[in-house]
């Protein structure tokens, strides 16, 4: 176990020297600054692990991990170097701490957090016990593709022959996984664990130190989020549907945050790369990712149009863009066509005119949003109708988170309505784990105090 | 957006005040956090009830009952899978192979039996004489009775 956390602290210490100003992306705390590098950092190192495995690199062999250690130590001495350089000519000026001593109330709240933090660990665990391949998508693809990516050599493209493990999907998860069994010198159950709790607590903190941790609102959404079965759940699954609401709420924190798209003369270039890049990193993790960052380009450009403010979305481009290149050449140059783009037009406007389509599919979402959470059902109706009240009455923050979660259901509504698959089986097969990627955005949303930035309150 | 003035804290609009949870009456926000926990940690006892009372993965044991013949198999190289001689399309025999996959890889394993090596799972031969084995030698046995076959050279 020890092995496969220092190949993820490897890079995520390098992301740290390399942005020191990262803790200013999401929420201005250190645990949302050590949050980001974990989570940036698995995601920067399946680029650089699927280019070293097309390169001809096997994980298996000792060699991978030297080179891949060399190459986050030029990647942290780099940005060390340059964060020396600058500090000497930019005085950074942080304003006046506004530290408070907690009361009863904030107690109970911690108490209670910590009680379900607690549980929560203990059913992950439980499960890791039972379960250690984790759920069917997690063997039959992900891991799958993983044991292709780490022991297959120059064959490590077979994984692309097997029809049925989905061999279109995007490589973050299995190129991770590979390469902290390449840390830990053989395929262990523990690699894939240890990559999916550190995506499970990322979310939690995120969304928390967002909030802003010195508000007790921001452990009762910590505690919200954590204690939903339905997500918790998916963390031992071993599935990308975490991974990708980690890289989801990373990006849209970073952009309705304090130095966001839409703090005028306050954005700053950092928050923008990450906002970019987790954006991107949602879409190479899995599909829906393209649909997400499709929105939050739309999103950030609206504002920018409407505000001012081109650099942020060029920088936001420009932290995207690496993720998306590997994109490409992963779909262009490798993956098989999907089954779902290879339907004609005149396909796809049947399928959209087809009413009875409709009336399934929504009977069946309906009954999944209102089941999702058992055993107390009813939380994401509840919440969506909280986030709706709040962007109609609140501020452009809480406008873009909601227009975000409304836009991710709309693509899923469209997807489900095009599926060339049976919409009964599709739905009933997936539409939990889609509500679990924009679970952490909605609670986000709804918990968010868009007044909090103009306080400046630092943790 | 505003910038940043010295007593910002106390010059929010009306507009803000209403979308702000914490500028309900006092009680409201309070009874609201309150069932929110309530929430969370009755869904999170009841997500730990369902854990604990899991079974054991069928899966796992699959995985390690194949892995285990995976090797005496080559490190590359295509290997064949035989299909249950009753149900070659059940659920379960489906699940048996993708798992096989699952621990050869990065094998390919194909469902077929004009290939040098064959994996034959718990139970897919027939119990007296399955004639797809004809040609074929054990080479290793998994203590879950799964099997792996070569092909004989003639």
């Amino acid at each position: 176990m020890i092995r496969e956390a220092i190949a993820l602290l490897v890079p995520a210490s390098a992301i740290v020297l390399f942005a020191p100003s990262l803790r200013s992306a999401c929420g201005r705390s250190r645990a949302a600054a050590a949050a980001l590098a974990l989570c940036l950092g698995i995601g920067v190192s399946s680029v650089t692990t699927a280019g070293l495995i097309a390169s001809g690199l096997t994980p298996r062999d000792g060699i991978f991990v030297v080179t891949d250690v060399v190459i986050w130590a030029i990647v942290g001495t780099t940005g060390w170097w340059l964060w020396r350089r600058n500090a000497r000519s930019v005085s950074h000026t942080h304003p006046p701490v506004h530290a408070r001593s907690l009361n009863g109330l904030d107690w109970i709240v911690r108490l209670v957090f910590a009680a379900v933090a607690a549980i929560a660990l203990g059913v992950v665990a439980t499960s890791f016990r039972v379960a250690p391949h984790g759920d069917w998508d997690a063997w039959a693809i992900w891991n799958l593709h993983a044991r292709f990516l780490f022991s297959g050599g120059d064959r490590w493209r077979d994984l692309l022959m097997v029809d049925w493990s989905q061999p279109g999907y995007p490589l973050l998860l299995p190129a991770s996984v590979a390469r902290v069994w390449a840390y830990a010198g053989h395929d262990t159950t523990a690699g894939p664990a240890i990559v999916a709790i550190v995506f499970g607590v990322t979310t939690v903190t995120i969304v928390m130190s967002t909030i802003g941790l010195e508000r007790p609102r921001a452990w009762i959404a910590g505690a919200l989020l954590a204690g939903a079965g339905s997500f918790l759940v998916q963390i031992p699954s071993l599935c990308a549907d975490v991974p990708i609401a980690c890289f989801m709420v990373v990006s849209l924190a970073a952009a309705c945050g304090r130095e966001g798209v839409l703090a005028g003369r306050e954005t700053s270039r950092t928050a923008a790369l990450v906002s970019g890049g987790a954006g991107a990193m949602a879409a190479w993790t899995k599909n829906e990712g393209l649909v997400f960052v499709l929105v939050m380009l739309l999103l950030v450009a609206v504002v920018t149009v409407r505000r001012g403010g081109g650099r942020w979305l060029s920088w936001w481009i420009a932290g995207g863009a690496p993720m998306l290149a590997a994109l490409a050449w992963f779909k262009l140059a490798l993956a098989p066509p999907s089954s779902w783009f290879a339907q004609s037009p005149l396909v796809y406007a049947g399928l959209l005119s087809d009413t009875e389509r409709y009336a399934v599919t929504a009977s069946l979402m309906a009954q999944h949003l209102w089941r999702w959470g058992a055993p107390l059902a009813g939380i994401i109706p509840l919440l969506a109708l909280a986030a709706v009240w709040l962007s109609v009455v609140g501020g452009g923050a809480m406008r873009m988170m909601a227009a975000l979660v409304a836009l991710m259901f709309v693509g899923y509504c469209l997807a489900y309505l095009t599926t060339p698959f049976d919409i009964t089986w599709h739905v009933t097969t997936s539409f939990d784990r889609l509500l679990v990627q924009v679970w952490p955005s909605l609670v986000l949303t709804v918990f968010f105090d868009e007044t909090r930035l103009n306080r400046l309150e630092y943790a | 957006m505003r910038e940043w003035t010295p007593g910002f804290e106390n010059d929010q609009t009306p507009n803000e005040e209403l979308y702000t949870l914490a500028a309900m009456r006092p009680l409201a926000p309070r009874a609201l956090g309150g069932l929110v926990l309530l929430w969370a940690l009755v869904s999170v006892v009841s997500a730990w009830q369902a854990a604990a009372a899991r079974g054991p993965d069928r899966v796992t044991a699959l995985e390690a009952g194949f892995r285990a013949l995976a090797a005496s198999a080559p490190a590359s190289g295509d290997i064949g899978f035989l299909r249950h001689y009753e149900h070659p399309d059940s659920p379960d025999d489906i699940r048996d192979y993708y798992v096989a996959q699952y621990a050869f890889a990065p094998r390919l394993v194909a469902r077929r039996t004009d290939v040098d090596l064959l994996i034959v799972a718990q139970g897919a031969a027939h119990p007296d004489r399955d004639e797809r084995l004809a040609g074929f030698a054990l080479v290793a046995s998994s203590p879950e009775g799964h099997r792996l076959y070569r092909k004989l050279i003639r």
